[in-house]
């Protein structure tokens, strides 16, 4: 006659080791689809990047960090396109941290380091001038005679002057510098 | 009051000149290319890669703004050349990038007289996928002078390797080359590519059966001799 099962027969214990392994897991799997997860982010946020929708860009990398805050790339991204939004001053941290992420041969500092130097250079202030001592109180400026006719022909002169130079330019476009090229080859 | 008007007529004259649509080479003195670069499929870059075949000599040049800046399509440069006497035979390959990315290529060729100014077009259309140093006529695979052979170098604009007197050649499944032309190599001599033999016009071979052997690449050109003469390296 069959015993009735119980704690200790052996399918009992198949049973209650799949259970462990399976709670083991279940974190790992949770991590694989956050990776999943950051990498979707990552892919729209290079293809808005290089579609120049560097907003767009900046927010799917934000959500591909905050998914694998560890991981360097993002943060790479990130300060890429902080620099193209002209946010140095939140780039700077981003370049740092993925600085800390990868080795010192990782071929993509060179381009962050650059950046990172420019950004330094930007913003750094120049001393201030010694204050000059406070004039004397003198008559309001909008009192004088001339102060109104002058506002008005400056005005005048400025907003002609716009709408000429809008109509002239025509076709915008940008000046790179020039390259030079003689018997040695060719430099910017 | 007459004071105030000549202030004014100075601020609008000033202003007016501000809308300055003046070419890259006006002022220059000497060989100028302005090199005016657009494209339906892209909108920004941040750097320029240009390709340059100027005589024998060749190199790659890169501009962008100061600081790396994204500047929006289309753009405007220009390439100076140093004095030298004669016509000079230029072709242009450009490339444009954003953030170390290629997105696009195309190219453009000219020649100028000692002095001149001249002004080329060359619209970015995304690249092709080649075969990384693989040699190509242009035109196959990669942007370029179809009378030129270059060379793939994946992610970044192709390398001319230098004009094929005699036409390129595209061989399916294989390395183009330049033509050797209708007359035959000397069996033993010794040959640039495209010289009397097919091959890279910067690497010298050594003529065995009609075809080149033993090619030998040249890092700074190969020089085609006289008649009578082995081809060698510069």
């Amino acid at each position: 006659m069959r015993h009735r099962g119980n704690a200790s027969s052996p399918a009992v214990a198949a049973v209650m080791t799949i259970a462990v392994v399976l709670l083991a897991l279940a974190p790992a799997a949770r991590g694989d689809d956050a990776e999943a997860r950051a990498l979707e982010h990552l892919d729209r946020g290079v293809a808005a990047f290089q579609a120049g929708e560097y907003t767009r860009a900046h927010r799917e990398f934000r959500a591909a960090h905050e998914l694998v805050p560890d991981r360097a790339n993002p943060y790479r991204w990130l300060a890429l396109t902080e620099m193209q939004l002209g946010d140095c001053a939140r780039a700077v941290p981003n370049i740092a941290e993925f600085e800390r992420r990868v080795a010192a041969a990782d071929p993509r500092l060179a381009e962050l380091v650059r950046l990172r130097v420019l950004c330094e250079r930007e913003h750094a202030t120049p001393p201030r001038p010694p204050s000059a001592p406070a004039p004397a109180p003198r008559r309001r400026l909008t009192q004088r005679a001339w102060f109104w006719p002058t506002v008005a022909g400056v005005t005048a002169v400025v907003a002609g002057g716009v709408v000429l130079g809008f109509a002239l330019a025509g076709d915008d476009v940008s000046r790179l510098p020039p390259i030079q090229c003689g018997g040695t080859g060719c430099a910017p | 009051m007459r004071q105030l008007r000549r202030h004014a007529l100075a601020l609008g004259l000033a202003l007016v000149a501000c809308g300055d649509d003046a070419g890259p080479c006006d002022g220059v003195a000497g060989r100028c290319l302005a090199v005016h670069v657009s494209s339906p499929t892209i909108d920004t870059i941040d750097q320029l890669d240009l390709d340059i075949l100027y005589g024998v000599r060749h190199d790659v040049g890169h501009t962008q703004l100061e600081g790396g800046r994204a500047v929006p399509l289309p753009v405007d440069t220009s390439i100076r050349f140093d004095d030298a006497a004669g016509a000079l035979e230029v072709g242009v390959v450009a490339g444009g990038k954003l953030a170390g990315n290629l997105l696009g290529t195309g190219a453009a060729s000219a020649t100028l007289a000692p002095d001149e100014h001249a002004t080329i077009a060359i619209v970015l259309a995304p690249p092709a996928a080649c075969v990384d140093l693989s040699f190509y006529c242009g035109g196959d695979q990669v942007a370029g002078d179809p009378a030129t052979l270059y060379q793939c170098d994946a992610g970044a604009v192709p390398q001319a390797r230098g004009r094929c007197v005699h036409g390129c050649v595209i061989n399916p499944g294989d390395d183009d080359a330049c033509d050797g032309g209708p007359d035959p190599c000397v069996e033993g001599g010794f040959y640039c590519g495209g010289n009397k033999l097919d091959g890279d016009p910067r690497t010298l071979y050594r003529c065995a059966g009609g075809v080149g052997t033993a090619p030998m690449p040249c890092a700074d050109g190969c020089e085609v001799r006289p008649q009578g003469t082995d081809d060698a390296c510069f």
